[in-house]
């Protein structure tokens, strides 16, 4: 496989190709990022922005991980959207995708224990779903986190830990009535595992 | 208990397709530069695309003349302008336009613009039938209730003349509202007829051997635009004419899958799948709650050949409803079932108690045996091994799945229906377990196949034993003491080798079956556990019974009785009397024995509770004794009885089926039902060349069969065709200097003689007599094939030949210990006739006054075949000069010919003989005697004997 760096490289001299490979192999993170937290036609929207912001901006990108780039821009956009949408300051550090719109993810998980995953995960503070989500979703280290939302490396870790407490009282809440209930965060790294192998098989 | 889930149950959140993400496409467009959506079609404004298929691409739009929203679909511009497609593509469509039923999608309009093919479809906002089926578990009832609406619009489509053609999931709308639509009609024929792939031609030759590179090419060909050809039926992938019923199998690859979680033909790759297609090899069914009959149903439609489906779309779709209101109407049990499985999928992680009930199957046969099997019967070089072997591989996939259902049911009974005893389940299960040692025993043998082996594989496999008596509990308590505990594991192993000499002697290898079995005899006696003493020594009496060795093999079979009557072994008893009335009938010709023998096989089989298996085998042999003792109507009502039992209880292609189905065609042949015979015949010949394959030496028995029918229907052609192949068949299979050839070839020469080409006959028959000539067993073959040649011989004037043929077949009749009177005396007499042609009267008289010696004294004086030794001695006594001699043999014989026309010649030949005798005494009489004989000869064409007649009533007139 190419490396990112060589597409951009390429696309900065001008092979459109180059942007499109870039574009087939991060448009499912981003969809998937998106589609978790906020409605279809805005997650749309949203992912629209982010690409057209990663590849107007590509110059000026800071960092040599496109992954880490995008997903910072995608942050940004994200809180920007909330933002808004609230119209005041949100504290991203308690509030939850869930608190600013609770009608129920518009992703179809496959089976009803995924759809207590991810409605779990849109019940934590938006700050710990998104730590969590690259961490298990998009297999980053603490440090490409770090990056993306700008925070010190260590921060990164005591969040991620904070976030798995926080993600398992939740499945509690989600699905008291369910076996669920009795996840435990080791469930979660054993599903995190999962996913991550389904990732790289795509 | 644990509770933890395992992390394979877990997928990707977010099912992101790329080709039904129209965002990405846009968006991608939008940065790259890749196609983008067009903003009108037409008079219609491109809402927003919908999704991008191999056909084209759909997107929401608005109908401004009549103010609605409608879906739009615009053909890829290569699908729509092959030639003859847009033809094709625009008359379906407005046929479909026509339709109205709820449960297809309205097609409002279809045109073109641009030069590009639209449809301005019904707008449904829903999800795809497939989307709706993999969102979240769904019971088979849920499932079922919508398959069966999308199969109403299937059927109704049917009935309008349509064919779907590329019938699956995703081409199914489940609206909000609810109602099922199916979508996409007809537009699939644009890649799917044979007339637009110039392969069509190719595959036409499918038949012999598939070119499976050319359907591979196909698929891959076809699944680039239409996605997956996993919904294919066969006829479609190969090019062929598809039909209504070509939709039934799509519909029935849809259902199942959604049913039961998986692709009933499965496999990896589109090559696999074709290849799992074309061998008929079905993947074992998952454990699933989806009621048999169910499948059972589907089963049908999944059929290969379309013929074997269900007639149409609504004959399946009534089945299947039956099913579900017959599990609606079970009421309480049902519920408690469905709010079971429920509770158990909502607590995900405990397995339902029997979901690995009978799994074990896996171990005993599975894809490695059968690639096993394969390895083993192509090396054989038979060149059918392919054909058998994927009959015998399909043969045994039921097998394993009727046993796996078996211990399922068996599980269930105990373990959720609460119906049972454990202590029944393990009778159940000992009872299968026994049957899985047979089928392993069985598959080892098939392994290590020889020649023979394969020759037999496919009717060794229907001959495992059944199942059904595995769920029969009465019988099952009912049965044998188990041996001492100190004898068990003796018992186990001497059971397991008993279950390898069985598939030997099922596999035709009779030297080796008896060879496992001495050693086993001996060690059962020393367990002094009767029932297995009696098991070993039944069989050991039926290898002998096979090996020829009749007297041994009654005796075992009498002692085997013996220990089984007296243990309360009564199937096996019903068997062994069974086997002991065939030997009779079969081998010792015996029918007083074979009917008492039967009478107790018949009460047998009444005391184990009238096994449906056993009680046709039953009716097959009681139908081979009334055949034996001439009662043919009741010979016909058996063999019919077994026929109906077997087809209701083991399906229409099973071997047994088509061993019925062969016997009543012999039963209507010896009954002089030649027509009908021959037309079961001819049907049997090819569904035996599909299953077995046409060089499989079953075919060439059915042939040999037939052709025996076509001679006496005089279709001379048609036999020696069948003949021909015959040879062939056996030449192959046994070797060109088989004994088996020997009836083939004598049957082959009959036919040339009948069609007055002796040469020919003469030439078929030297091949017979070769082999006979070299094999120790067909001496008495030998004389009949020596009679035949010399009767040749003479017809064609080759009378030295002719006598030396009659002179050796005379010597070995005499020879024999026990020589039919009647036949030696034939054979004298034919010594004789060859002697007097050749002018050698005085050695031909002792030959035809013996043969009429013994024909007296073995038969009544008038009887015809006395007519040809006094003919004889009138004719050497004329020629010797005692013509007052001549003149009485001559007048009896005849009046024995006059009293039983049959060839004319022979009374015209008699009646010159006695003009001469009688020219001397009474030349008038003499003189009318020669003009008769004459007449006649020259009708019957005997020119050279007629001249010579006319000469002599020429010198007799002349003369004073």
């Amino acid at each position: 496989m190419v490396e990112d760096t060589a597409l951009i490289e390429a696309f900065r001299a001008g092979d459109r190709n180059a942007g499109a490979k870039l574009f087939d192999r991060y448009y499912a993170s981003v969809a998937r990022f998106f589609r978790n937290k906020v409605g279809p036609q805005e997650a749309n929207d949203l992912i629209q922005n982010t690409f057209l912001a990663c590849f107007e901006g590509l110059d000026r990108m800071r960092t040599t991980n496109f992954r880490s780039y995008v997903f910072a821009v995608g942050c940004n956009l994200l809180r920007k959207h909330f933002r808004t949408k609230r119209r005041h300051p949100v504290d991203f550090g308690t509030v939850s995708v869930f608190d600013i719109d609770p009608s129920p993810s518009s992703v179809m998980a496959e089976s009803e224990r995924q759809q207590h995953l991810l409605e779990a995960l849109r019940r934590i503070p938006i700050d710990h779903q998104v730590v969590l989500e690259l961490f298990y979703w998009e297999s980053m280290t603490a440090a490409e986190i770090s990056e993306v939302i700008e925070v010190p490396v260590g921060t990164v870790k005591t969040r991620i830990r904070r976030a798995r407490q926080l993600l398992q009282e939740k499945m509690v809440v989600v699905a008291n009535d369910g076996p669920a209930a009795q996840c435990s965060v080791e469930d979660l790294d054993d599903w995190a595992g999962a996913l991550r192998q389904q990732m790289e098989s795509t | 208990m644990t509770s933890s889930p395992t992390p394979r149950d877990l997928e990707l959140p977010i099912p992101d397709g790329p080709a039904i993400d129209p965002a990405r496409d846009r968006l991608r467009a939008q940065l790259f530069g890749t196609p983008s959506s067009p903003t009108r079609v037409g008079r219609f404004v491109v809402l927003r695309e919908l999704g991008a298929g191999g056909m084209g691409r759909v997107y929401a739009a608005y109908d401004e003349k009549l103010d609605r929203k409608v879906a739009v679909k615009v053909l890829h511009q290569d699908v729509a302008s092959r030639p003859g497609n847009r033809q094709r593509l625009l008359r379906e469509a407005q046929a479909l336009a026509r339709l109205s039923h709820p449960n297809v999608v309205v097609l409002y309009e279809v045109g073109e613009i641009d030069e590009q093919i639209f449809l301005a479809m019904e707008l449904v906002t829903g999800q795809t039938l497939r989307q709706w089926q993999t969102a979240t578990e769904r019971t088979w009832r849920e499932t079922l209730v919508l398959y069966l609406d999308a199969g109403r619009g299937l059927a109704a489509a049917h009935a309008a003349g349509l064919v779907h053609r590329d019938f699956k999931p995703d081409n199914v709308l489940v609206g909000d509202d609810g109602r099922v639509r199916v979508a996409d009609f007809g537009l699939a024929f644009a890649d799917n007829t044979a007339s637009t792939l110039p392969i069509g031609t190719e595959v036409g030759a499918l038949d012999a051997t598939p070119p499976c590179e050319a359907i591979s090419e196909r698929i891959t060909r076809t699944g680039a635009r239409l996605g997956t050809p996993a919904y294919m039926a066969l006829e479609q992938l190969r090019g062929q004419a598809t039909d209504a019923r070509t939709d039934q199998y799509s519909f029935c690859v849809s259902l199942f899958e959604a049913l039961v979680g998986e692709h009933p033909y499965g496999g990896a790759s589109a090559t696999q799948l074709l290849t799992r297609m074309l061998a008929g090899r079905r993947r074992p069914v998952p454990r699933n709650r989806v009621p048999r009959g169910i499948l059972a149903v589907l089963e049908r439609g999944l059929s290969l050949e379309p013929g074997d489906r269900h007639p149409t779309m609504d004959s399946l779709l009534t089945a299947l409803g039956r099913r579900l209101h017959r599990r609606r109407r079970g009421g309480a049990l049902a519920v408690a079932g469905g709010l079971c499985g429920a509770g158990l999928l909502a607590r995900g992680s405990t397995p339902p108690p029997c979901a690995a009930a009978g799994s074990e199957i896996g171990e005993t046969w599975n894809e490695s045996h059968a690639d096993a099997l394969h390895e083993a019967f192509v090396a054989t070089g038979r060149s059918f091994a392919e054909t058998t072997w994927q009959s015998t591989t399909q043969s045994l996939d039921a097998y394993a799945r009727r046993w796996r259902d078996a211990q399922a049911d068996a599980c269930e009974a105990t373990h959720v229906r609460q119906e049972q005893s454990s202590a029944a389940l393990d009778l159940r299960g000992a009872c299968l377990d026994q049957r899985r040692r047979e089928l392993g025993a069985l598959v080892d043998a098939l392994a290590q196949a020889d020649a023979t082996a394969v020759d037999y594989a496919h009717e060794a496999v229907a001959d495992l034993p059944g199942l059904d008596r595995c769920s029969d509990l009465d019988a099952l308590r009912n049965r044998i003491a188990p041996p001492e505990a100190e004898d068990a594991a003796e018992v186990e192993s001497i059971r397991e080798g008993l279950a390898h000499a069985r598939s030997a002697l099922a596999l035709g290898q009779l030297e080796a079956s008896a060879q496992r079995l001495e050693p086993l005899v001996e060690r059962a006696r020393a367990t002094a556990y009767g029932p297995l003493l009696a098991e070993t020594l039944s069989t050991q009496g039926q290898v002998w019974g096979w090996q020829g060795r009749l007297e041994a093999a009654e005796g075992r079979l009498l002692e085997s009785l013996d220990l089984a009557e007296a243990h309360h072994h009564d199937e096996l008893a019903a068997h062994a009397w069974q086997h002991l009335g065939w030997l009779a009938l079969d081998r010792l010709r015996d029918p007083v024995r074979g009917r008492g023998w039967l009478r107790r096989a018949r009460a047998a089989m009444l005391r184990v509770g009238r096994p449906p298996g056993l009680e046709a085998d039953l009716l097959q042999h009681e139908g081979l004794l009334y055949r034996v003792e001439q009662r043919l109507d009741e010979a016909e009502a058996a063999q019919r009885e077994a026929l109906d039992l077997r087809r209701e209880h083991r399906g229409d292609t099973h071997a047994k089926v088509i061993s019925s189905r062969v016997s009543l065609a012999n039963l209507m042949a010896t009954r002089g039902e030649l027509q009908p015979a021959r037309d079961e015949y001819v049907a049997l010949i090819e569904q035996q060349q599909r299953t077995l394959g046409p060089e499989h030496p079953d075919v060439g028995r059915l042939r040999f069969n037939v052709a025996r029918v076509e001679l006496d229907l005089g279709l001379h052609e048609a036999a020696a065709k069948n003949l021909d192949a015959a040879v062939s068949i056996y030449g192959e299979v046994y070797g060109l200097d088989s004994s088996r050839l020997v009836e083939v070839l004598l049957l082959r020469s009959l036919v040339e003689d009948r069609r007055g080409q002796l040469a020919a006959a003469l030439h078929w028959i030297g091949r017979a007599r070769a082999i006979a000539e070299q094999s120790t067993d067909q001496q008495p073959t030998l004389a009949s094939i020596l009679t035949m040649t010399g009767t040749l011989e003479y017809r064609q004037g080759h009378w030295d030949r002719a006598l030396e043929s009659f002179q050796r077949a005379l010597g070995l009749l005499e020879e024999q210990p026990e020589p039919s009177p009647f036949e030696l005396a034939a054979a004298r007499s034919n010594v004789g006739d060859a002697l007097l042609e050749l002018d050698r009267s005085a050695e031909s008289l002792p030959y035809h006054q013996r043969a009429l010696d013994s024909m007296r004294r073995a038969l009544p004086p008038d009887h015809p075949h006395l007519a040809y030794p006094l003919r004889g001695i009138g004719q050497a006594h004329v020629l010797q000069g005692h013509p007052a001699q001549a003149t009485d043999p001559l007048r009896t014989a005849l009046s024995i010919f006059e009293a039983n026309p049959g060839n004319p010649t022979d009374m015209a030949t008699t009646k010159w003989w006695l003009a001469r005798a009688l020219a001397s005494t009474d030349p008038t009489s003499a003189l009318d005697l020669a003009r008769q004989a004459r007449a006649t000869l020259s009708q019957q064409h005997q020119n050279a004997l007629a001249t010579t007649i006319d000469t002599w009533i020429a010198d007799t007139e002349a003369s004073p």
